[in-house]
């Protein structure tokens, strides 16, 4: 069982990443490719491409029209021996940036893909600086013991040792 | 005629909400003015056991003009009138819609007369002016909700602050919000205009909206919005007073919680839409619709865990103030987002009236003013409680922080595009794989924290005595992410660490409550105490963790062991899927109300005993002509069986796509136990609430 498992996960072997949630087979078997190389390929390509006349879905994911256009057109490119690369770049030669999903860095994203970034290092002095506030407070506002406080606390703290903490 | 009606009571809305934004307002209130017309304000007495009668210490501080009414009419009395003037204008719409008139542009453009009565009103929801129109009947709602707030004051620890003014000063911003947005759905997308002549029958509904979870998507997501607009009417009201208190977070605690779930809900329902209809389809897209529902969610979700922080310890004034206006911020703009022309097709709204450019400049000007304020009010926000790094109050503002953060970056990959585009660049496309890459290195020590963050004491705490409670959790969910990655070595690791971390959530929340269950009770206690000193709030929270635990564990296996097949099927042949075999029996062409369809039988047996039967369609709607799929989908004990049928094969099989999802039916648990943690505590707050005032009232 264990075996069955893991050669089909080897052969099919498409995991998307955790939050992506599950790909699916909007794929033909018509359109399939006998060889399981190039297939696998060919899905692996899609599911970075974006059908044009639907919401963020992959090309993989799509039944329009049009992303089957596009299945057929990649895997058209990879038996003509283009490289993934290659693949990606024709149809992108055709369709622009649009049909890629994750954008490409160029000058126009480089502010997109240096936001995450940006924005966690923003958060992370927000809070550092928060912190630093705190303690200045906390300083400024506590009033050390007395004498006779601390020995009283010491008083207490000592009888109850024994007892724990329930 | 009763659209015409409806259309006069959408106008009066504006008028009363301007009319509730001014007569609540204390300024008005207080003012000389109304004094010189209707004499000092005052209190009526044998009322309600008000906070006035509270302690007599309080009164002498007081100056008796600042006591402000509770009990004189209007306060009441205009809150209803909006609702009933709500309930008019969403009536004569819905009437439109069941009697078909299609002399309403409206009912023309996404209804039509074979449209099944069930449809017709789920249809009256969805475009623009009718989302609009179930908007203002939310929020009036919540307004009248808010206002017998006021005049059932609620016997607190923290009441003897109050004199009224909070509400008072809530409500007057609700009325003016409910008059913001009725004049946006006058102006931007008036539902009750007429036609001429109307024509001889609708448009059609889409028919991706044909689904009784869907119709029912729209009124949670209002009622979380609606939600919303009162956490942020008392957020103003605070910053005005300048009283961001304990008794503002306490106040706001339902509301909290309330939108939480309704948006929760709606999102679940989004998600399971999906997955069932576009039957190849997966669950999140990350498309704008969706990232508009996420947004408000996820910093509602900070909002939850901060108000308790402020209520608790009176810390984090400043910053739970600005999610409180945040939260609202983003849902209207959301709202924005999903009908705006700018930003490209979207297939959700399909009536277009406009561009919804009040709503947009009632969205600039509100929130303006609304930062402003906030940015004015900041020295009062300070924070007179010190906490140390480590400490219950810390990790919630940590957790808060990165959420903050999640949105932030979820609200730039979708804007980005359309900005881009605004200014003339070219398209892009910020899709999945962009999101899952930012975002998956943000949730980590999210994840990280939610484990052991409930154990953490308040205001100060130790590392090792964390590592001492934490032992067993840590201990057995590092087994089980071991376990998992060495036997699963050449997969990604995004799942693998996402079930480590499902483990160490579920490990730690269970190891805490057993903590909790066993503990040594004081002398004299009874062996109940321990579940008593539980209490609903601790219940409800650890249902909710323990419900993300087992989303994740779900999403992640799935996504690691889903087996998808598709062939080429002829009647009489049986495909295998897991512990699963399904027997495909042919195509039957059937009538539905308003459509064809083209049904698929399968008969499903589970190690060779039969189970169900299931039946995926292809459903043609010829009045729009459009084709949508329906997936057959068994929810058994070990996984999901998602089974559809596409078009005819070259070779003249059925094309059928047969996926095995093991643990899938985890993710529809865990999302169902998360809305369950929140409903428990709703529950339990308005029963309490119920019994606290019988009880003082006796």
């Amino acid at each position: 069982m264990t075996r069955r498992l893991l050669t089909l996960i080897g052969t099919l072997g498409v995991i998307m990443p955790l939050l992506a949630g599950n790909p699916a087979w909007a794929v033909n078997p018509d359109e399939m490719l006998s060889n399981p190389v190039l297939e696998k390929r060919a899905r692996d390509i899609s599911q970075e491409l974006r059908c044009l006349v639907c919401q963020n879905q992959s090309i993989d994911d799509s039944d329009a029209e049009l992303a089957r256009d596009l299945r057929v057109l990649v895997r058209e490119r990879l038996i003509a021996g283009d490289t993934n690369a290659e693949a990606i770049d024709y149809i992108v030669a055709r369709y622009g940036d649009y049909v890629l999903l994750n954008p490409p860095l160029k000058p126009e994203t480089y502010i997109l893909w240096a936001s995450p970034a940006v924005l966690a290092i923003l958060a992370l002095l927000a809070v550092f600086a928060f912190y630093r506030r705190k303690q200045r407070e906390a300083a400024a506002t506590t009033t050390s013991l007395s004498r006779d406080e601390q020995a009283r606390l010491d008083e207490i703290l000592g009888t109850s040792k024994d007892d724990g903490r329930a | 005629m009763l659209a015409e009606f409806g259309h006069f009571a959408l106008l009066l809305i504006v008028v009363t909400g301007f009319g509730q934004a001014v007569l609540c307002s204390p300024l008005w209130l207080r003012s000389s003015i109304r004094s010189s017309l209707l004499g000092p304000a005052t209190v009526l007495a044998g009322g309600s056991p008000g906070p006035f009668s509270d302690g007599p210490g309080n009164m002498s501080v007081r100056l008796p003009t600042q006591d402000l009414p509770r009990q004189t009419s209007p306060y009441l009395i205009l809150p209803l009138g909006i609702l009933v003037l709500a309930i008019i204008a969403e009536a004569g719409l819905l009437h439109a819609f069941i009697v078909s008139d299609f002399s309403l542009p409206i009912v023309a453009d996404v209804s039509h007369s074979s449209t099944p009565l069930l449809f017709r009103i789920g249809a009256a929801f969805t475009p623009d002016g009718g989302a609009m129109v179930l908007w203002l009947l939310a929020v009036s709602l919540v307004n009248v909700v808010l206002a017998i707030q006021l005049f059932t004051p609620e016997k607190s620890s923290y009441a003897q602050d109050d004199d009224g003014s909070l509400y008072h000063n809530a409500l007057s911003v609700l009325g003016l919000l409910i008059a913001v947005l009725g004049l946006a759905t006058l102006i931007d997308a008036d539902p009750f205009l007429r036609m001429a002549v109307a024509p001889l029958d609708g448009r059609g509904m889409n028919p991706q909206n044909q689904d009784v979870l869907r119709v029912l998507r729209e009124p949670f997501l209002y009622l979380g919005l609606a939600g919303l607009a009162v956490i942020y009417a008392l957020t103003i009201s605070g910053l005005l007073d300048k009283k961001f208190d304990r008794r503002i977070a306490e106040t706001m605690r339902f509301w909290t919680i309330m939108s939480w779930v309704s948006l929760g809900t709606a999102i679940a329902i989004n998600a399971y839409r999906s997955y069932s209809q576009q039957a190849w389809g997966n669950w999140w897209y990350w498309d704008t619709a969706e990232n508009s529902l996420l947004l408000p969610w996820l910093l509602t979700t900070a909002l939850v865990h901060c108000r308790a922080v402020l209520e608790k310890t009176e810390t984090l004034k400043g910053w739970t103030a600005f999610l409180g206006l945040s939260a609202l911020a983003v849902g209207w703009f959301g709202v924005y987002l999903t009908r705006s022309d700018l930003f490209g097709p979207l297939t959700e709204t399909l009536m277009k009236s406009g561009d919804s450019m009040t709503l947009l400049i009632g969205f600039c000007v509100v929130f303006a003013g609304s930062y402003y304020l906030f940015w004015q009010r900041s020295d009062n926000l300070g924070e007179p409680r010190p906490f140390e790094p480590i400490s219950r109050e810390s990790s919630m503002f940590l957790n808060s922080v990165i959420l903050a953060l999640i949105a932030a970056v979820v609200l730039i990959g979708t804007i980005y595009p359309l900005v881009l585009r605004w200014l003339g660049g070219e398209n892009i496309t910020v899709g999945g794989p962009f999101y899952v890459e930012v975002l998956v290195p943000m949730t980590v020590p999210l994840l990280l924290l939610m484990g052991f963050a409930p154990t953490l004491r308040w205001r100060q705490d130790e590392v090792w005595l964390i590592g001492r409670r934490m032992k067993l959790a840590a201990i057995l969910s590092l087994i089980i992410f071991l376990f998992v990655s060495i036997r699963f070595i050449d997969l990604s690791p995004a799942p693998l660490i996402g079930i480590g971390l499902a483990g160490w959530i579920l490990t730690a929340s269970l190891s805490d409550l057993w903590a909790r269950l066993w503990r040594q009770p004081d002398h004299g206690e009874s062996k109940y105490r321990n579940l008593q000193l539980l209490g609903p709030r601790y219940l409800s929270m650890t249902l909710a963790h323990i419900g993300l635990a087992v989303m994740l564990a779900g999403g992640a296996a799935s996504s690691i062991w889903e087996e998808q097949i598709v062939v080429s099927a002829r009647a009489g042949q049986s495909i295998q899927a897991g512990p699963y075999n399904l027997q495909y029996e042919g195509v039957s062409l059937l009538a539905g109300e308003n459509y064809a369809t083209r049904q698929a039988k399968f008969i499903l047996y589970r190690h060779a005993l039969p189970v169900t039967e299931l039946y995926p369609e292809i459903r043609y709607y010829p009045i729009r002509g459009v084709e949508t799929r329906e997936a057959g989908i068994w929810h058994g004990r070990d996984g999901d069986l998602h089974v559809s049928v596409g078009d005819r094969a070259d070779d003249g099989g059925r094309v059928v796509s047969v996926r095995f999802l093991p643990m899938m039916t985890w993710v529809w648990a865990g999302m169902i136990l998360m809305l369950t943690g929140g409903a428990i505590s709703i529950v339990t707050r308005i029963f309490l609430r119920f019994q606290k005032n019988g009880v003082s009232a006796s």
